[in-house]
């Protein structure tokens, strides 16, 4: 599934202005972005309304890491609506389960978890949260390119801004839900995105900014949201 | 009269001006950032050691302070380098002491805080003396490693003795913690996070890592035999 959204500009009436709304339509088209989500299910699955689920960023790379932002981000969206799906937040969950879900000792494989729920007291406390799926959410959102320059300067008539800024933005996140029950990998999503921001500056610098993390965001959380509510088949 | 009168005036103005002035730009040359972590930090979901632990927490490990001069560089106007150096302070003495009471109390089955003599006597009170102490810290900045993180290494070492006096271990303990990005985030809030991070990594590493040490093991299975009441850890 490939989604394409972009940033609307608000109108402007005033005349003399014209040409720079223009100019900012014109821009605001270029930022856009591109999404594409991938889904993959493994076997059938059913959520129960009682149950929860956790969504959690993998944090074990050494290069990048899983941002808290899209985790905590993907968790509203999927609570929000009519709230059939009870999400427990990231750091709620690694708290009451510490130190078994922390960078260093969370499970990598689902043979690796359940090894760690033959353990009483993790097993316990699994069940009195109710959680029934873990999201894991691999990947970070990074700058591939960035060009141009913007000039400022402040003198006893004013100040303001010249130049032309554009830089791009990439994000790649991989999905994985397991079923605790199981435990397995039931199902796996791949959520890619990119856009260009711009910024001109004609006295004011105005920022069209691509909302790249916002989008994988909403692609991600929407897919989960229909593979938990749809029947599986 | 009244001239020398304003002239004074306006010369102790003057002064007073130049003297602000000194104390900016010398507060601008020693500029401290100075991050305390918050000290809260969950309780560990683990079944107790049946060990009767004694800790001893040396004053340097509880009031311990990272500080190191950090030289920044700049361009001026006339778009020249200019250096200009700060200082960073981490003060993380309360926090980790904080955080490593939290996973004693979850990880033994009794912990008793004792003084430095309690190390050269001999007591049946305690089935383990443990202190901790820091070996060495690190910090890197994005602007040096150029990877998009702020990092903390903290080398931890446990000198653990029995009760009657044995030393048992040196057991030495790198933790580690990083921020998930360097953007939106001012320099403290990163270090702060990534020093809250490091000081997760060492509950969990200590709680995983305690019955794997050679020396430890062998001693839990030859002196106490609780081999078996160890959590079994991956």
């Amino acid at each position: 599934m490939t989604m394409r959204s972009c940033v609307l500009s608000s109108s402007i009436n005033k005349p003399c202005v014209y040409p720079l709304a223009v100019a900012l339509l014109l821009a605001n088209l270029g930022a856009c972005t591109s999404t594409t989500i991938d889904e993959f299910r493994k076997q059938e699955f059913e959520f129960s309304n009682e149950k929860s689920i956790v969504i959690i960023g993998r944090r074990h790379a050494s290069d990048y890491e899983t941002e808290p932002w899209i985790i905590s981000c993907i968790g509203k969206r999927i609570a929000a609506g009519n709230g059939d799906i009870n999400v427990i937040g990231e750091l709620d969950f690694m708290n009451q389960l510490y130190p078994w879900f922390e960078p260093r000792t969370a499970p990598m494989q689902p043979r690796r978890l359940k090894r760690l729920l033959q353990q009483d007291v993790i097993a316990a406390k699994v069940e009195e949260l109710g959680v029934q799926y873990i999201v894991w959410v691999d990947g970070s959102t990074q700058r591939t390119d960035s060009a141009g320059s913007i000039s400022c300067a402040v003198g006893p008539g004013g100040a303001g801004c010249l130049g032309f800024g554009t830089w791009d933005d990439d994000s790649a996140y991989a999905v994985s839900i397991w079923d605790i029950e199981q435990p397995a990998s039931v199902a796996e999503i791949s959520a890619n995105a990119e856009g260009t921001s711009f910024m001109p500056a004609l006295i004011i610098p105005v920022p069209l900014i691509a909302r790249v993390k916002t989008s994988v965001c909403n692609g991600i959380a929407d897919q989960i949201k229909a593979m938990f509510s749809a029947p599986t088949g | 009269m009244k001239l020398w009168s304003n002239r004074g005036q306006s010369n102790k103005n003057s002064l007073l001006l130049g003297f602000l002035c000194a104390c900016l730009l010398l507060a601008g040359c020693a500029s401290n950032v100075v991050v305390t972590p918050p000290e809260t930090f969950p309780q560990p979901l683990i079944k107790p050691l049946p060990l009767r632990l004694g800790v001893y927490f040396p004053e340097s490990f509880e009031t311990y302070v990272y500080e190191r001069p950090v030289k920044q560089t700049r361009k001026n106007k006339k778009n020249k380098k200019k250096k200009k150096k700060s200082k960073l302070k981490i003060d993380i003495g309360a926090a980790q002491t904080q955080m490593l009471r939290t996973v004693f109390d979850g990880m033994f089955t009794s912990v008793t805080e004792v003084s430095a003599d309690a190390l050269t006597q001999s007591s049946d009170q305690y089935d383990l003396l443990l202190v901790p102490e820091v070996l060495d810290f690190q910090f890197a900045s994005p602007r040096v490693t150029k990877v998009n993180v702020y990092e903390i290494w903290i080398k931890y070492q446990f000198t653990l003795q029995a009760g009657d006096g044995a030393a048992i271990a040196n057991w030495v303990l790198p933790v580690y913690g990083k921020t998930p990005t360097k953007f939106l985030k001012s320099k403290d809030a990163a270090v702060n996070l990534a020093t809250r991070v490091a000081l997760r990594d060492c509950g969990a590493a200590f709680i995983t890592g305690f019955a794997r040490v050679p020396e430890i093991r062998n001693w839990l299975v030859k002196d106490l035999a609780a081999r078996n009441s160890l959590q079994p850890t991956r």
